[in-house]
């Protein structure tokens, strides 16, 4: 009890819990990329969870007489050919980009894990089949790959999530194969392996977390990479379809009243940009703190 | 030399197979098959369909569809295009052309962009100059292509009217396409060229090469850029296929001929044989490149020769 009432009451925490928030706090001051990435994300996540704070508009809602007016007061981004506002089409559609960001990567590393780990533990053919299929998947362009496997399934927003997901699995797999090679003949795998422990416990408990660090790094550009693809295959008619708020799908707008009004497409390429500088900062700044080997 | 080139195209063959087959089996993945997937467009009806299904050989078991598709590549048949009836072979050809030209002229933006600015950042290293390189770089790969290049048009054909806004007049007509292309690449090489050389620079050798007396301007750009050139012939490899796909998305924003419109327009008709041509070739070209610059590396370091 006695032990309690030294620690500061007031913070509440453990004193594990400090030391943490501690270290973060740190590595977030000798890191700008990584400060300054995470606070880029965490505004557009905040800004595309609550657009309403930032907009009365309805991000769909047709208005043929305040159509392709420029940005001012009224409508700081300008309306589109609908009379649409852009800003509220732009906070609105950030929601779809960072899904499509995180879900395919998400499905990416899932895959990645699975595969990376059994070809990296259990060696043999597992392993030469699993990498001589990764060393033809590789082959194919993201963006190409991407776009097969939308032909197969259909347009849509589901659809080429899982395209982009399908298409990012061979790096995944990879990288995690590497750091489980470097870690199958290590001592302290071996220890367990003498303990009697089975080697589900061993991949789970002893080398999958040895694989988080560069797992984070990796998936945070790659959340970078996922957007650009996404709104790339959106801007071609490929993702969500027309009247949907997608940054890609403005953009496709934009290019058609390029001559017209340079505004519909301006405002949401600059969300786009703006995204992804958060999350290779944010990705750069992680990569220097967890796993400075990687450091190119 | 030999040996290492017979070694490395060895290695290609299997490779190449396996594309062949995956993009084979991509079509495979279809719910249904490609017939019923083109019903949408075509309005067929069953009979008609199972006529089709006949006519395209769907209905033998997978090997020997694949036995086929396979035996057809070999005489360089890509099959025909489901609308319009067009050999595969003929429209990617008469296509690929264009999309080459434009990632060589993006490669070349990169290289002529990317390696003066890492070089700069290197040289200053820890400098003001070296964090606003090295801020440019990052904010050039975070600019989506697409995006970059609809503000070149605005800007260079709209406002100031110096460029034609379609990307399909000649050499003029290739310089806003190449730089949108170019700037996420040129951004890349500039990170590679500055921690590459800042890694160089700290060798014996160079150091050897100041302490002779040599003028700092010879000991960079003759001595140390030399080898930290070398991984640049690597990224470039990786990257052909990055800058192949992306190409893909600009031919659509400067409505140019090429690949990209192709496979588009093929994906949203669901045109199955010609969006499994220009996968597959994208992929047997990635892997020829990267062929090539490995021979090129064995040429140009032959620790790999004979290592």
């Amino acid at each position: 009890m006695t032990k309690a009432v030294s620690q500061p009451i007031s913070l509440g925490m453990a004193p594990a819990a400090r030391r943490r928030i501690d270290g973060l706090l740190r590595a977030l001051r000798r890191h700008p990329s990584l400060a300054v990435g995470a606070a880029i994300l965490t505004a557009i996540i905040f800004v595309t969870l609550f657009p309403q704070l930032f907009t009365n508009f309805n991000p769909v809602l047709m208005s043929i007489r305040d159509r392709l007016q420029p940005p001012g007061p009224l409508h700081p981004f300008g309306t589109d050919q609908y009379g649409r506002d852009i800003l509220a089409r732009v906070l609105y559609g950030g929601r779809y980009s960072l899904v499509m960001g995180a879900v395919p990567i998400m499905l990416a590393a899932g895959a990645g894990i699975v595969l990376g780990l059994i070809a990296g533990y259990y060696g043999g053919w597992a392993d030469a089949l699993i990498m001589r299929v990764m060393d033809v998947w590789v082959a194919f362009p993201i963006i190409l790959l991407a776009l097969a496997i939308v032909t197969v399934l259909g347009p849509g927003l589901v659809n080429i999530m899982v395209a982009i997901g399908i298409a990012w699995v061979p790096y995944y797999t990879r990288m995690v194969r590497g750091v489980v090679l470097g870690m199958r003949n290590h001592s302290f795998v071996e220890a367990a392996r003498v303990i009697g422990m089975g080697d589900s416990r061993i991949l789970t408990r002893h080398i999958l977390p040895n694989t988080l660090a560069p797992l984070i790094v990796m998936s945070s550009m790659g959340v970078a990479g996922a957007i650009l693809t996404g709104a790339s295959l959106s801007f071609i008619g490929l993702g969500p379809q027309a009247p949907t708020p997608e940054w890609g799908v403005i953009l496709a707008d934009g290019r058609q009243f390029i001559r017209l009004a340079w505004w519909i497409g301006f405002f949401p390429g600059v969300a786009i940009a703006l995204t992804v500088l958060g999350a290779n900062l944010l990705g750069d700044g992680l990569r220097d703190w967890l796993d400075p080997r990687m450091r190119v | 030399m030999a040996s290492y080139l017979l070694r490395r195209l060895a290695l290609t063959v299997p490779i190449i197979l396996g594309i062949v087959i995956m993009t084979f089996l991509i079509v495979q993945l279809i719910p249904g098959d490609a017939v019923s997937a083109m019903q949408g467009q075509l309005k067929m009806s069953a009979q008609q369909m199972e006529e089709m299904r006949q006519a395209l050989g769907l209905n033998d078991p997978l090997h020997v569809q694949l036995g086929r598709y396979l035996a057809q590549l070999a005489q360089g048949n890509l099959g025909r295009s489901l609308f319009g009836a067009q050999p595969v072979a003929l429209l990617i050809s008469s296509n690929i052309g264009a999309t080459i030209q434009l990632t060589l002229a993006a490669m070349l933006v990169a290289i002529i962009i990317g390696v003066p600015l890492g070089v700069f950042a290197a040289i200053k290293q820890g400098s003001a100059w070296d964090v606003i390189a090295t801020t440019t770089a990052m904010l050039g790969v975070s600019i989506p292509a697409f995006w970059l290049g609809l503000m070149l048009i605005q800007l260079f054909a709209v406002t100031l009217g110096w460029l034609p806004i379609t990307g399909d007049r000649g050499l003029r007509g290739l310089i806003m396409p190449a730089v949108a292309l170019g700037v996420a690449e040129a951004a890349i090489i500039t990170r590679l060229t500055r921690s590459s050389l800042v890694e160089i620079l700290g060798l014996d050798y160079v150091r050897t090469a100041r302490a002779k007396g040599l003028i700092e301007r010879a000991v960079v750009w003759q001595h140390a850029l030399r080898n930290a050139l070398l991984p640049l012939l690597t990224m470039i490899g990786m990257q052909f296929g990055t800058l192949f796909g992306g190409a893909v998305i600009i031919e659509n924003v400067f409505s140019r001929q090429g690949l990209g419109a192709l496979a588009t327009q093929a994906v949203i008709n669901r045109d199955f044989p010609v969006v499994q041509g220009c996968v597959m070739v994208a992929a047997v070209l990635y892997v020829l490149v990267n062929l090539l610059v490995d021979v090129l590396y064995a040429v140009a370091d032959p620790r790999i020769r004979y290592g």
